[in-house]
């Protein structure tokens, strides 16, 4: 799969991937510097390499260091978030639609491009992730909780404390500031109905439009017809994904 | 007993079965690779690609007498064909080799295998349109006009005689 330069993947342990530097350059080994873990350096064949799943636990966070052959310099680099699973196989988006799409004659880093943005927009949507990941929040040192994430596991930056599932404390000596806060969070497995309403999305984002862009409903002999449409009826255009990110979202937070 | 219109529909399903299968459509109509599920009656859980003979028929008529006590009935068997893609051409491709196909299948044999004398296939309403889903959708009604010269039956001609003794005393 080909990424850019200067650009975050996500990648999951569980699945096979390679990954190749969209450049023209040519280049030879790759470093990886994992948030958590060991650097590696490994060869590029053919411009690619396979990525290490067995090697970098997950969740962590890789700063990938594209090098020219014989270097020792990053001539480029790019980031890979290292999550334990997908929400779904992307196989399942290959088969989808029951022949109705024939998704699986497009390349995989279209497909790959497609779960990524349902993905964002799923865990964006519902405030929550469904596998574990590493965020960070800025302290300002105003007085009062931090808000981090919902399901919050671990709190990683030394002198603070976790005080809820999702706020922050501070516990001792935290400045300067401001200052980047770290921590993990995400629910412990991924609801099925969530892996469904991920693909769902994904399949949707990939068909080409077939109405006008920013139309919301049309006239016709039978009266009026409603479009359902993103940002305006819901986060997404599909009521069945909208109910989802109701469902098992964990909504808004609001401080009074 | 089993009426015309009975035997004629049953005969069509078999015929459509028999017709879109990998072998026979799969073999005949490279243009698309979507062989239709085949159902009578419509599909409750309507499929992506489907042909459907419609369980009861339609306009039938009685005209004029072939012979003596042996009238032409007309009927009309029909046929729902459909096809969604997420390429418009794809889903109407599709959906025209289907018509072909059922057209082929009639001219075949249009005796229907003896069970009518004659029968005639034809588009009665088609069309394609979006769906909400961001596919196309293409779909046509088709058809198949019957003729089939019959008498009534005898039990029916029994008890229409006796409905008359009485009426007469």
């Amino acid at each position: 799969m080909k990424v850019a330069p200067n650009t975050t993947v996500r990648v999951a342990n569980s699945e096979v991937a390679s990954l190749e530097l969209d450049v023209t350059a040519e280049l030879g080994t790759v470093r990886l510097l994992p948030r958590f873990g060991e650097e590696t350096v490994l060869p590029l064949d053919g411009g690619a390499f396979d990525w290490p799943t067995t090697t970098i636990a997950a969740p962590n966070a890789v700063t990938v260091e594209w090098r020219a052959p014989g270097s020792e310099d990053a001539a480029f680099k790019c980031y890979v978030e290292v999550v334990s699973r997908h929400y779904f196989p992307l196989d399942a988006l290959k088969g989808y639609g029951d022949g109705r799409d024939d998704f699986e004659a497009l390349p995989d880093e279209t497909l790959w491009a497609a779960r990524q943005a349902a993905t964002d927009v799923f865990e964006e949507a519902s405030h929550r992730s469904f596998v574990e990941r590493i965020g960070r929040i800025k302290d300002y040192g105003r007085d009062g909780l931090l808000a981090a994430s919902h399901d919050l596991r671990e709190v990683l930056t030394d002198g603070y404390a976790q005080e809820s599932d999702s706020y922050l404390k501070r516990a001792g000596a935290c400045g300067p500031f401001p200052r980047w806060v770290e921590y993990t969070y995400g629910a412990d497995e991924i609801p099925s109905a969530v892996s469904s309403a991920v693909l769902d999305l994904a399949a949707y984002m990939l068909r080409p439009s077939n109405r006008p862009i920013g139309a919301t409903g049309e006239s016709t002999d039978a009266g009026y017809i409603h479009f359902t449409t993103a940002g305006r009826d819901g986060a997404t255009a599909i009521p069945e994904v909208n109910a989802a990110i109701q469902m098992f979202g964990a909504g808004e937070r609001f401080v009074w | 007993m089993v009426t015309d219109f009975i035997r004629a529909r049953d005969v069509l399903v078999q015929r459509m079965r028999d017709v879109f299968t990998p072998e026979t459509f799969g073999v005949l109509y490279p243009e698309t690779d979507k062989v239709p599920s085949v159902y009578l009656g419509f599909p409750a859980t309507e499929p992506p690609f489907y042909v459907a003979v419609d369980e009861i028929v339609d306009a039938a008529a009685t005209s004029g007498a072939a012979t003596m006590g042996r009238d032409r009935v007309d009927f009309t068997l029909h046929v729902w064909l459909s096809a969604q893609h997420t390429e418009l051409a794809r889903a109407s491709d599709a959906l025209l080799c289907y018509i072909d196909a059922v057209f082929g299948s009639i001219m075949a044999d249009p005796q229907l295998c003896n069970t009518v004398e004659n029968s005639f296939p034809q588009i009665e309403i088609a069309g394609t349109a979006a769906d909400s889903s961001k596919r196309y959708i293409a779909a046509a009604l088709v058809g198949i006009e019957c003729s089939v010269w019959t008498g009534c039956q005898p039990l029916i001609a029994t008890a229409v005689a006796a409905s008359n003794g009485k009426l007469a005393r």
